[in-house]
């Protein structure tokens, strides 16, 4: 397996109610599209190390993982 | 919390806390569909991207649903590294060789993952390629269960076949080539309750296709691909 860095950024929120989105939505096209580069950002992991895009580019490059929030 | 989350997954590498959804508003990837204000707000459309060394995109995997993702395998295999750590089985019949291969072997409501169908026409064999012709284009049919969504089957590169006879140039596979089958086990509340207590899964398809060499014409073959997965629930923090 190739060896990347893999890196999830999380939401995470703080507030109360969960609602659904129920219109399809066209995600391929939200976001940096492929041959562009993704947006420089810096933030804290879960040992409170803080890392930007440019720390975490390895050799092969990154995973950059996008999820919701790890509290629900 | 991100420290229980890992220390609780084993998880090793960086998870990154977005104060406020920065990052995924200045990403262009912020769900929309949550109202703000609510405990949903500010989460992302989940997806991967995958990139080079100077950070330009070389893929990218999206889902609409917060539930659904593609799996670490699943990606991989559509990045051609590997054919997955799922079954793999390997039929023959009389024009192709089929070597069939799910990326993962375990999945959860939610998981994205892909079918790998490697096909190798016999020597002087060629089957049919999407094109503008009347042969039956080889393809691929999931047996539809009301757990499972199947996306449009992706196709490699064909090459022409000039056919001296008719004068006849026709898109064909000749050489091996690999089919792609996007599959997603739904996870909507209907499904869940559905699959609850079920510890695996099979699922089934058929690869449909039609073989000529440069005299016969051979039946329209079907050959039906199997896999048993082990299902396991939505892991819950």
């Amino acid at each position: 397996m190739r060896r990347v860095a893999a890196v999830l950024v999380l939401g995470l929120i703080a507030t109360t109610g969960v609602v659904r989105s129920q219109t399809p939505v066209a995600v391929d096209a939200l976001g940096p599209q492929p041959g562009a580069r993704v947006p420089e950002f810096s933030a804290t992991d879960q040992s409170g190390r803080t890392h930007t895009l440019k720390s975490l580019l390895g050799p092969k490059g990154a995973m950059l993982v996008f999820s919701r929030s790890a509290d629900w | 919390m991100l420290k229980r989350f890992a220390d609780e997954r084993g998880l090793t590498y960086p998870l990154l806390s977005d104060a406020g959804s920065a990052i995924i508003k200045n990403y262009g990837i912020l769900n929309t569909g949550n109202k703000e204000g609510t405990r949903a707000y500010g989460v992302p459309y989940p997806g991967t991207f995958m990139l080079d060394r100077s950070g330009a995109v070389v893929a990218r995997y999206f889902e609409e649903a917060y539930q659904e993702r593609n799996t670490v395998s699943s990606i991989l295999t559509r990045q051609g590294n590997g054919i997955g750590t799922g079954p793999a089985q390997t039929v023959r019949t009389s024009h192709v060789t089929v070597q069939a291969a799910a990326s993962d072997g375990v999945v959860s409501p939610g998981s994205r993952f892909v079918l790998s169908l490697e096909v190798t026409p016999r020597k002087g064999m060629h089957v049919y390629a999407p094109g503008k012709h009347t042969y039956q284009t080889v393809t691929f049919v999931p047996t539809a269960q009301p757990w499972l969504k199947a996306y449009p089957l992706k196709y490699p590169a064909s090459e022409i076949y000039h056919f001296v006879p008719l004068d006849e140039r026709v898109e064909v596979y000749q050489e091996p080539f690999t089919l792609v089958q996007d599959l997603t086990v739904l996870a909507t509340p209907e499904v869940q309750k559905q699959l609850a207590g079920q510890t695996t899964l099979t699922v089934a398809g058929q690869l449909e296709y039609q073989a000529c060499d440069d005299k016969v014409c051979y039946a329209p073959t079907r050959v039906p691909i199997s896999f048993t997965l082990d299902l396991t629930p939505l892991l819950r923090p």
